[in-house]
């Protein structure tokens, strides 16, 4: 394939596979949130240039076409916890077509420290009604990386450092490489643990609280929140209810999130436009002032004042409405 | 039949029409409402907006449960009917024929407003909802790039704002989808208080032509009856003689509706125990959050005096309002209590 052809492939191609970027990466988007994890996604199609260069640099190596190139369009996940890599496989394997799979973490050996991210070559299940809008677009194969913080740290990293295993580095400088790599690995597991810990140990306190609701947000409101003004909340809600109540919260609050499953995605789908407006409506707490409402209402509503903005528990109030009939 | 939960965060806007209700005498025959054709167009904002202001509305403590009347002669339980129905193609004529009703039932006193006739739904069941407002006006701030000032410009046809309180809407339902007694909820804060015999509003009786759901001289004893057990259960003595006349003090206000929430909220001292009034009242299934139109018929004579027996025989009588300040009530620290008057002796019987 000439030059000519590439450049005039990826005229006709690239828009197409930007219309498959933005269609995928809201569909993993808005699926992802409801496992409660908020992974950053984002995808690039390819530059040009890059095309040219690595399909040069392919050939090289042995036969290879514009066709060959699977990374076209990337899309990249980047998730905070290791554990998280699972859910996002889960999710891809239910929403596309996995040709390739590459678990670069798998395939080192135990003595061997290397770059670790989950590689996938798709394509679209096209008989999604999410995928409607690209179903033509349905023998496309583009390439999703899925990665943990520290993982997409060590490989912008090695990316600039031009790192390769088989390089021919002086062996002090690649100790430091190898020493460096085991850090990143470490973290990750430490991160895990001690986010395991902080669900498992701390039942009875501001955190515990925290950790069962912080993955609600994401999975009804779609977005981050602020932690600081959760902290502070949180703390004043200690300051005037009971521990009893508190323990109440601690141990009824997912419970009562998933009674109310229903109600509570109509309240985030119907005042979605206005999350600027009621800015509480996208942060944890929202779960604990309802729960309050329905348990202990004036132990919420009567010391409220002392504290925050009494127009926003009005809001609040007026978003959950009252069963009429009760 | 189970009861489905009417629950006011589940409320849809399907259709809305406006129609606007002049003021009028009513020897004023030729007088007509100016009509919308057409539903009004809404956006998503708008929709959020007036599902506010109705769940702020029916939510509130002078909310009640209303029954159709089939002898009243208001028909407009027909109109309501069809739109329960979805019937269509006569939203816009039923809706009409509603506001030509209401400018009937109004007569001079009754200020002129804009009639909200909405198809809707709540918990996923078909619903209408009227609300009746009053047009103010308003003054906008527009900067003016050329001045770099900000110019006021005045608005005539102000319909609602982020501050108005409504003060008549009304939604109703169809019993059986939810295998309930009655077919709405009344939030009316003009209850005419000057027909006390009789309690009526022109907007529940002659308009509507409905009644509440509950017979008043009932709902109100049960009221009572349930508040003071509930009172009765608490263990400091002293709180419950003062919620005792709080309870006969409140039944003797000047309004036309007594509600749990409200004697909760004005009376008792902490939240503990308006939580635990809240909860005995949902127990015994007597609803917390709906008033109840007022008629104290039954309990006049519980409420028009309060008694507190000592266990030495020794009773102390007040009338309403006077045991809290008349009477000082004291704890002592073996358990017994002191009261203690300061007045003369007007009589001995």
């Amino acid at each position: 394939m000439v030059i000519q052809d590439i450049v005039d492939s990826w005229r006709n191609d690239e828009p197409i596979y930007g219309k498959i970027g933005n269609c995928v990466t809201k569909v993993i988007k808005n699926h992802i949130s409801e496992y409660e994890i908020l992974p950053e996604i984002s995808f690039r199609t390819k530059e040009l240039l890059s095309i040219v260069k690595k399909i040069k640099k392919k050939q090289c190596e042995g036969a290879y076409s514009y066709e060959n190139l699977k990374d076209k369009l990337g899309i990249r996940i980047i998730c905070t916890f290791e554990s998280e890599l699972d859910i996002v496989d889960k999710l891809l394997r239910d929403y596309f077509v996995i040709e390739k799979a590459e678990y670069k973490k798998a395939n080192l050996d135990f003595n061997k420290l290397d770059y670790q991210s989950n590689h996938y070559d798709v394509k679209i299940k096209s008989e999604l009604a999410e995928f409607k809008s690209i179903k033509k677009y349905f023998d496309y194969v583009f390439e999703i990386q899925v990665r943990t913080l520290n993982q997409h740290a060590w490989a912008n990293a090695a990316h600039k450092l031009s790192y390769k295993q088989d390089s021919d580095l002086p062996s002090d400088i690649k100790r430091k490489l190898y020493r460096l790599l085991s850090l990143y690995e470490l973290s990750d597991q430490e991160i895990e643990a001690i986010n395991n810990h902080l669900i498992n140990e701390n039942k009875d306190n501001i955190n515990g609280i925290l950790h069962k609701v912080e993955g609600k947000i994401y999975k009804y409101a779609k977005v981050d929140f602020d932690r600081e003004t959760t902290l502070y909340i949180l703390s004043k809600f200690t300051e005037f209810l009971s521990s009893d109540n508190i323990h109440k919260i601690q141990t009824e609050i997912e419970s009562f999130i998933n009674i109310n499953d229903k109600k509570i995605r109509k309240i985030f789908t119907e005042n979605k436009i206005r999350f600027h407006e009621i800015p509480f409506l996208t942060q944890p707490e929202i779960f604990i002032v309802w729960y309050a409402l329905e348990n202990f209402e004036f132990c919420l509503t009567d010391n409220w004042n002392n504290y925050f903005d009494p127009s926003d528990l009005e809001q609040i109030q007026t978003i959950w409405g009252k069963n009429l009939n009760d | 039949m189970a009861k489905k939960i009417i629950d006011l965060s589940s409320i849809t806007i399907d259709k809305l029409i406006v129609h606007d209700i002049p003021k009028h005498k009513k020897s004023e025959k030729i007088i007509t409402p100016s009509y919308s054709e057409q539903e009004s167009s809404t956006t998503d904002g708008m929709r959020v907006f007036f599902k506010d202001k109705i769940t702020a509305a029916l939510s509130g403590k002078k909310s009640f449960k209303i029954c159709i009347d089939p002898k009243k002669d208001s028909p407009v339980p027909l109109y309501i009917k069809n739109i329960l129905k979805k019937d269509d193609d006569s939203f816009v004529s039923d809706s009409k024929k509603i506001a030509d009703r209401l400018l009937v039932s109004q007569d001079g006193v009754n200020a002129a407003g804009i009639l909200l006739v909405i198809s809707g739904k709540i918990s996923d069941k078909n619903a209408c909802i009227i609300l009746k407002l009053e047009r103010d006006k308003g003054i906008q701030l527009e900067l003016n790039t050329e001045t770099n000032s900000f110019d006021l410009i005045d608005i005539e046809n102000l319909m609602l704002t982020q501050k108005t309180k409504i003060f008549k809407v009304v939604l109703f339902i169809q019993r059986d989808d939810f295998g309930v007694k009655y077919d709405g909820f009344l939030t009316d804060y003009q209850i005419d208080m000057k027909a006390k015999k009789e309690i009526q509003t022109f907007f529940m009786d002659d308009f509507l032509g409905c009644v509440p759901f509950q017979d008043p001289k009932f709902s109100t004893q049960k009221f009572y009856n349930y508040t003071r057990t509930y009172i009765d259960t608490l263990e400091d003595e002293i709180v419950k003689t003062k919620y005792t006349q709080d309870l006969n003090s409140y039944i003797q206000k000047n309004q036309g509706t007594v509600s749990p929430r409200e004697f909760a909220e004005d009376y008792f001292e902490t939240p503990e125990d308006k939580d635990n009034y809240k909860r005995y009242l949902v127990e015994k299934g007597f609803s917390f959050d709906t008033a109840y139109l007022k008629d104290a018929a039954l309990i006049i004579n519980k409420i028009r005096k309060i008694t507190i027996t000592f266990e030495n025989d020794i009773s102390i009588i007040g009338n309403k309002g006077t045991i809290d300040d008349k009477v000082q009530l004291i704890k002592l620290d073996n358990g017994q209590h002191k009261a203690e008057i300061i007045s003369k002796i007007k009589n001995v019987i």
